[in-house]
């Protein structure tokens, strides 16, 4: 509770000085001698009538300067009643005021904008608000137009395809890198700030209706004002608010989606045909003989227990071979679509309000959303309410406060899988010939966990119906709901001490609660054959139930709670427009505390709510294996504290409006990083150039209009979990009731954070008569002291339980560099037809340059399509495969290549040098953009939107005899598998052979042939929009394929061996008032 | 001025107020402690699924190439074709040291009691013992000590040559680590070192331990005279060995009546029972788990009344006589290894009567009740044949049999010729040959230079 002492002592003692020191200071500024006298004046923007903060004010009468403060205010004092004053602001007109004071009304100056050729847009750092022209940094920017033209729920999903540099791991994925991927181990994500601060809540909780502007924070220039955080990049999002003196908006959105059901059969399953002749196969051979007399008892597939019934002679010979027959007709994907699939649908409304008069403003909203899932049961909800309000409470004070209330939850059943992982009990999947329904419509039981016979003898002994059927399962009462509530204040208040100095003070807290409840009935397959495992029985025959007849139900809480605070002086200053300096120094504090409470309930009856209590304690034997356990009991509790303390400053100098100059600096200090890393501390920094050559006088390509020249140079950090202190956590022994402690962490005191050193330069330009505008950027990164986890040789005792030993250290540094290019056309512009077009374009490359301890064995570089696998040379996500020798053609076995001769001892290429692999390509594509474009007839606009990826690789996935006789579902390539001598010429899919050869096929799995170039154009979204007076109404479809792929068997590189994502289709009809 | 002046007043106020060391010094995870105290290391020495394993644990420590080596146990060729290649090498004793997701755990696994038992050396000598708190301080210390010579014990009889008083200065045994630093490189030491350190740790544990403990996870002063006894044993110094089994034996010597045993149940031994001095269990088995059948030489010993025929085998001839009481193996130490122990070392120093005496007692709790009849040995010879063939018949799959093969190969009595018949196909193991000798896995050849056997 210190630290709450602390914070609580700091924050009200401080602001209470303020307040307290308030009035005093306001005298201070007020000494005005009798003959003059104060007048209040105000500059807008003539368009917008937004106040104009910035604009230098240069009074001819008294030779007194002042720049407006926040919304365009500033005082003037006059000697006579003559007022006199020019008014200056970058990209507006300068106006000189001359007039008599004629009321006591604020004037009112209208500035018009300059024609703009580039955009001027103010953009915010999280720290300050900058005008874009003075940038030195990379910056990406989408504002208030472009964030509601996507339809997602989500708001960083709205990014995809609007800035370049950044790339969305998948289509729809809100996981993104900027400017390729900057760590091994530790988070990738970049960091994003609502307004003021970090978000430190669930993304989801944002409703993307309030907000304003993104900004995307690139280089070190625009990010290291984030200090230890910023490694990957910063996303700034700004919420929407009201402005001062204007009038009452309302606005009124809706919005409609759709989505059809799933295609199960974009997926590659073998026949059940097939894989019935593939289980009389294995049968043949013995193969499910230990299985058969397991004490476990394990299921077996209906085909199986046909065949056992004919070898055993319990059944009929010609009635199994008639049963097998039909089995092989089905599949079990029309029953999926049919059953447990529909359509999806979406709903969102949202509702805001802002204004503001000459003192106070406002901005009030309400959203409201909601999904109907695909999968029967599932459904997702979002209830937002935002309130922001601006009060001046003096001229030199404003008050500002952002209150949120947001909830989000979601309901799905609980324990019924998605195809095609629909589990069936261990690593057993649905098979490709179930059934969930017989000829009658009605539902049939599939065989779960244990064998059929099993479960009817235990029913015959009384114990609980142990049968699973899914579709009973689907209406039986289950569910697993998530509830996730936000609960957001953010006071501020700005002092204006002095025209261009400002003090703020910025506090924040947040209270994010989360329930999740899963709940099994006792109806449900998994509370039956819970309390059926642990039923006893007694020597009399009499069952005892350990568990309790009645639900399950299971409760988590989770917790978090954070603290911010700020204070922070702003200073600028201005001399005509030869000398403009702004300066920022601030301090910050965060204190976040996210904890979780999860408990357990047996015998829960919904009815009363009624439960029983069970002992923990015991061992019970289960009643379906020789095995015993206890009862599980699902209490579990869990806190984490994360602290930091914070310093930085950032200071912009522009000399002429030809040149700025920009540095920061920032100290982090945590409890993340131990005593040690906080002692030798060196502050993150960065420094930046900007040259507008086209304001000398010497420049004259009148082609080009604006030309830019920036460049930046500067450090930033990520801070990883990763403890370098040996930590212990205390669990449970297994044979006797006594604490015992695992190890954690092995010490290791040398762990530092990581830190990324880069370097930016870009030109920005306008061009005419030809209308084009861009940004051409390069950029060169060195990602050092990553975190990693290493091989280790294994007489340190690190060993896992699989035995491989592996520590985590400062191993790696990893190089990048890339190209950014943001080009956008005016190609057609009249009164009643426009044709706009853009095209984003990144090239993102990086490399490991270091690494420690490398792995010396090839199988370690082998890996599914998303992990990691750091070698020096390579990029972190990398292709490599076996060298593919062909089939054997005398039995269909996979022959691997060794020393340029082919061989089937696959250990020694797998366990080999790593030079033996093949090396395709990175796995995330470092080639990427989108193009873009948008033609309006009038009221109507149609916009395409084209996205592209070049330059990667993904492992396809294809057939595993050993996987499949395990997990019963295998790929439908078996049946372009070898069967005979001379199929090798046609064909590289392994023949079936016997014994399973689980390193053949691996092998084959892993081997080049499976290796796919991931290259496409996607057509991302195609929207139709009209605008009607104030109405607007938009139709956008999105997920609508590929127009091109380079891959040979025209696949969808996003959804290998999963459901492909249907079309989207949405219609949203906004109204303002 | 004056305003600037003021203003830096209220600005700096915020910046001095409060924010110390404390704020920042808070473990970030509060579930995760910093071993200090001496019950956050004897909690780190009780970690059974570490040090001792069991099935029911999850996870277990100790190697299991040895058991998987021997020809107690065959596999029907159907069953073999299932293995997964590494076993089968395995099986067939050809020797690869390229390990893999389900071996590699023999050679790796160990070291993590090693590594535990080192964590905790390190932090018990930065607690001051005193009075108060001494008899934790020494069983830290003391079972810290057992952990790691029980775990080195079981890698020497794998992965080094077997023990020969005359070479063991130039053979090479194991890497003998003493500290938790992560980051040394320790080679391999000779194999008269590697017995030495064990030893030492063994005689420095005897008096820092309880004679006995009612968890049978932690060691007592028997678990080290057992496991002394077993290494002099192994080093055929048997007057020595012979004094430690007697130590232990004084203490306590109660033997499980197989009689009283539910043979009805799949695993009729419970776990803990009276006879166990220390559990430990072994790596899952995957030759067991795949129906491994007694070898008819094996089968053949047992007399009609014999128990352990039943407690032992069910009717296919699988194994379920393990200590553990589960299909998980046990390699703890029994009592009745340490009758076994005394009996054989009474024998080879001619103690004729003690040694009959001893595996008659082991003998009358394992033989119907009522058709026991004593064992009479007429010469030495003839009583150490009796107890080296019942310690066959006793130590099925306890994690002995391969060290008593490597022990045994030394007598032209004893020794044994392994033969394996797959597809028709021979496979033979000469007494005395090298693939006695595991290969360490690359892994660490890799990583620390190691030499290789």
């Amino acid at each position: 509770m210190n630290y709450i002492y602390h914070i609580i002592k700091n924050n009200l003692v401080g602001l209470l000085t303020l307040v307290l020191l308030l009035p005093s200071l306001g005298l201070f500024s007020q000494q005005i001698n009798d003959s003059q006298k104060k007048i209040v004046c105000q500059v807008i923007d003539s368009e917008t009538g937004m106040g104009l903060p910035g604009a230098s004010i240069l009074s001819s009468t008294s030779n007194q300067e002042t720049v407006s403060g926040a919304d365009g205010y500033f005082d003037l004092v006059i000697d006579s009643d003559t007022v006199a004053f020019t008014v200056r602001h970058i990209g507006y007109v300068s106006v000189t005021w001359n007039s008599k004071l004629i009321t006591d009304e604020p004037i009112v100056i209208k500035l018009d904008p300059l024609p703009q050729e580039i955009e001027l847009v103010e953009i915010s750092t999280g720290y300050q608000m900058l005008p874009k022209e003075r940038l030195t940094g990379s910056f990406g920017f989408i504002g208030e137009k472009e964030v509601a033209e996507t339809a997602s729920r989500n708001i960083l999903q709205r990014l995809e395809g609007q800035v370049s540099g950044v790339l969305m791991n998948n289509p729809g994925s809100n996981q993104m890198n900027i400017r390729g991927r900057n760590t091994i181990l530790s988070n990738d994500q970049p960091l994003i700030v609502v307004d003021q601060f970090a978000y430190e809540g669930d993304i989801n909780l944002i409703n993307p209706n309030d907000v304003q502007s993104i900004t995307v924070l690139k280089d070190a220039a625009a990010s290291s004002i984030w200090g230890a955080r910023a490694s990957n990049g910063v996303i700034v999002i700004t919420t929407k608010k009201g402005s001062f003196s204007e009038k009452n908006k309302v606005s009124f959105s809706t919005s409609l989606g759709f989505r059809d059901k799933p295609d199960l059969f974009n997926i590659s399953v073998i026949s059940g045909e097939d894989y019935i002749e593939f289980e009389k196969f294995l049968f043949e051979q013995g193969f499910y003989k230990s299985q058969e007399n397991n004490s476990t008892h394990p299921n077996l597939t209906p085909a199986i227990e046909l065949l056992i019934g004919k070898r055993d002679g319990t059944m009929d010979a010609s009635f199994v071979d008639q049963r097998i027959e039909e089995l092989k007709q089905y599949d079990v994907r029309y029953d999926f679509e049919k059953y447990m699939y529909r359509p999806a649908t979406t709903q969102q409304y949202g509702v805001n309000l802002r204004g503001g008069t000459g003192v106070a403003s406002w901005f009030f909203s309400g959203g409201y959303d909601q999904e109907q899932n695909n999968t029967f049961g599932s459904k997702t909800e979002r209830i937002s309410i935002r309130n922001n309000l601006s009060l001046k409470l003096t001229n030199k004070l404003i008050f500002e406060n952002t209150l949120v209330l947001s909830q989000d939850g979601s309901n799905n059943l609980r324990a019924l899988n998605a195809y095609p992982n629909f589990s069936l009990g261990g690593m057993k999947t649905i098979y490709p010939y179930a059934r969930l329904v017989d000829d009658n419509g009605n539902p049939l039981a599939l065989p779960k966990d244990l064998r059929d016979s099993f479960k009817e003898a235990a029913f015959d002994q009384g114990l609980l119906d142990w049968s699973f059927v899914p579709l009973h399962d689907l209406e039986a009462a289950s569910h697993y709901r998530v509830r996730t509530t936000d609960y957001l204040i953010r006071p501020s208040l700005t002092y204006t001490i002095l025209p261009g100095l400002r003090l703020s003070n910025y506090y924040q807290f947040e209270r994010m609660v989360g329930h999740t409840e899963g709940f099994s009935g006792v109806d449900t397959y998994e509370a039956r054959s819970m309390i059926n495992r642990y039923t006893q029985v007694d020597e009399n025959g009499n069952l005892i139930y350990a568990v309790p007849l009645g639900g399950i139900m299971d409760n988590t809480n989770t917790e978090m709670f954070s603290h911010q605070f700020r204070s922070q002086i702003d200073y600028s200053w201005q001399q005509l427009d030869n000398h403009f300096l702004n300066i920022i120094a601030g301090f910050e504090i965060r204190n976040n505390k996210t904890s979780l409470n999860a408990s357990r309930i047996y015998g829960f009856q919904e009815r009363g709510l009624a439960s029983f209590p069970v002992d923990y304690k015991t061992r019970f034997k289960y009643y379906d294996s020789p095995l015993s356990g206890v009862i599980p009991s699902g209490n579990r509790m869990s806190e984490y504290v994360k602290r930091f303390l914070s310093y930085y400053t950032n200071v912009g100098y522009s000399y002429q409006n030809k040149y700025d100059l920009s540095a920061s600096a920032r100290i982090d200090k945590s409890n993340m990083f131990g005593v040690k890393i906080n002692q030798r501390m060196v502050p993150l920094w960065s420094l930046g150039g900007a040259w507008h050559i086209s304001k000398e006088e010497f420049y004259h390509m009148d082609f080009m209009p604006d030309l830019k020249l920036r460049a930046t140079y500067g450090y930033n950090g990520n801070v990883s979990d990763a403890s370098g202190v040996a930590t212990i956590r205390y669990e449970n022994s297994m044979l006797y009731p006594i604490l015992s402690a695992r190890l954690m962490n092995p010490p290791n005191e040398s762990l530092q954070w990581e830190k990324t050193k880069s370097f930016n330069v870009g030109i920005d330009f306008s061009m005419r008569p030809i209308r084009l505008h861009g940004s051409i950027e390069y950029f060169h990164k060195k990602n050092m002291n990553l975190l990693s986890r290493a091989a280790i040789d294994p007489t340190t005792g690190l060993g896992d339980l699989n035995g491989y030993s592996t520590y985590t250290g400062n191993v790696a540094t990893i190089v990048g560099s890339g190209v950014d290019i943001t080009l956008g056309a005016e190609i057609v512009q009249s009164n009643w037809v426009s044709w706009n077009s853009s095209l984003l374009f990144s090239v993102a490359n990086h490399k490991v340059t270091e690494y420690f301890v490398e792995s010396t064995i090839a199988r370690d570089y082998i890996n599914s399509n998303s992990s990691v696998s750091p070698q020096i040379g390579y990029p972190v996500y990398a292709v490599f495969s076996y060298p593919w020798g062909g089939l054997d053609p005398e039995n269909g076995a996979p022959l691997g290549v060794l020393n340029g001769e082919t061989t089937k001892e696959y250990n020694k290429i797998t366990g080999g040098p790593v030079e033996d692999l093949v090396y395709h390509g990175p796995a995330r594509a470092p080639l990427f953009g989108s193009f873009r474009n948008r033609i309006k007839v009038k009221g109507v606009e149609l916009d395409v939107q084209l996205a592209y990826r070049f330059g990667y690789y993904y492992r396809r996935s294809s057939i595993s005899y050993g996987y499949m006789s395990q997990t019963w579902s295998g790929h439908g390539d078996y049946a372009l598998r070898w069967q005979k001598p001379g199929d090798e010429q046609i064909t590289n899919v392994p023949a079936l052979n016997y014994p399973l050869n689980t390193t053949a096929d691996s092998y084959y799995g892993q081997s080049e042939v499976l290796i796919e170039r991931g290259d496409h154009i996607r057509i991302r979204g195609i929207a139709l929009r009209y605008q009607w007076q104030r109405t607007s109404l938009s139709l956008h479809a999105s997920n609508l394929g590929f127009i091109w792929l380079a891959n040979s068997k025209n696949a969808d590189p996003f959804a290998e061996n999963r459901l492909r994502d249907r079309p989207t289709f949405s219609f949203t009809i906004n109204m303002d008032f | 001025m004056r305003k600037i002046f003021v203003l830096l007043l209220v600005f700096s106020f915020f910046l001095n107020g409060g924010c110390t060391k404390d704020y920042l010094n808070v473990l970030n995870d509060k579930s995760l402690l910093v071993p200090e105290t001496l019950g956050d290391l004897q909690a780190l020495l009780d970690h059974d699924m570490t040090m001792n394993g069991s099935l029911i644990a999850g996870a277990c420590p100790l190697p299991i190439l040895g058991a998987t080596a021997t020809d107690d146990f065959y596999l029907e060729d159907q069953v073999y074709n299932g293995l997964q290649e590494s076993h089968r090498k395995i099986y067939t004793w050809s020797q690869d040291d390229t390990y893999d997701r389900g071996t590699l755990g023999n050679w790796s696994r160990p070291f993590v009691p090693v590594f535990y038992s080192n964590i905790a050396l390190r932090g018990v000598e930065k607690i001051q013992r005193t009075n108060d708190n001494a008899i934790k301080w020494d069983n830290v210390k003391g079972s810290a000590l057992f952990y790691r010579a029980y775990t080195y014990f079981f890698l020497s009889q794998l992965f080094a040559p077997d023990y020969d008083g005359l070479s063991a200065g130039q053979l090479l045994g194991l890497p003998l680590r003493v500290e938790p630093d992560i980051s040394v490189v320790v080679n391999r030491s000779s194999l008269a070192d590697t017995y030495q350190f064990m030893l030492d740790d063994l005689h420095e544990a005897i008096n820092l331990l309880p004679a006995t403990t009612a968890i049978k996870t932690r060691p007592s002063q028997r678990a080290v005279y057992a496991l002394l006894a077993r290494i002099y044993l192994v080093m055929s110094e048997y007057e020595k060995s012979y004094q430690m089994a007697n130590l232990a034996l004084t203490i306590e010597d109660v033997l499980l009546d197989y009689n009283t045993l539910d043979l009805s149940r799949n695993y009729p031994i419970t776990p803990l029972n009276v006879e166990v001095v220390f559990h430990a269990n072994m790596l899952r088995h995957h030759i067991m788990e795949h129906n491994g059948i007694v070898d008819p030489s094996l089968w053949s010993l047992y007399s009609e009344f014999d128990i352990r025929k039943g407690a032992f085998y069910n009717t296919y001839g699988n194994f379920r006589g393990s200590y553990d009481g589960t299909f998980g193996l046990f390699g703890g130490i029994t009592t009745s290894e340490l009758v076994l122990i005394r009996a054989e070392t009474s024998a080879r120093l001619g103690k004729l009567q003690d040694s009959m005496s001893d595996l008659n007692y082991l003998l009358k709790n394992r033989i119907a009740s009522g058709k026991f009849i004593e064992l009479i040995a007429n010469t030495q010879e003839e009583a150490l044949d009796f107890v080296i063939q019942n310690r066959r018949m006793e130590m099925v799959n306890r994690g002995l049999g391969w060290s008593d093969l490597r022990r045994l190969n030394r007598e032209d009595k004893y020794k044994r010729t392994l033969k394996r018949e797959i597809h028709g196909q021979l496979f033979v193991l000469e007494p005395g040959d090298e693939r006695y000798v595991f290969l360490i896995p690359k892994e660490s050849i890799g990583q620390s230079k190691l030499i290789q056997n």
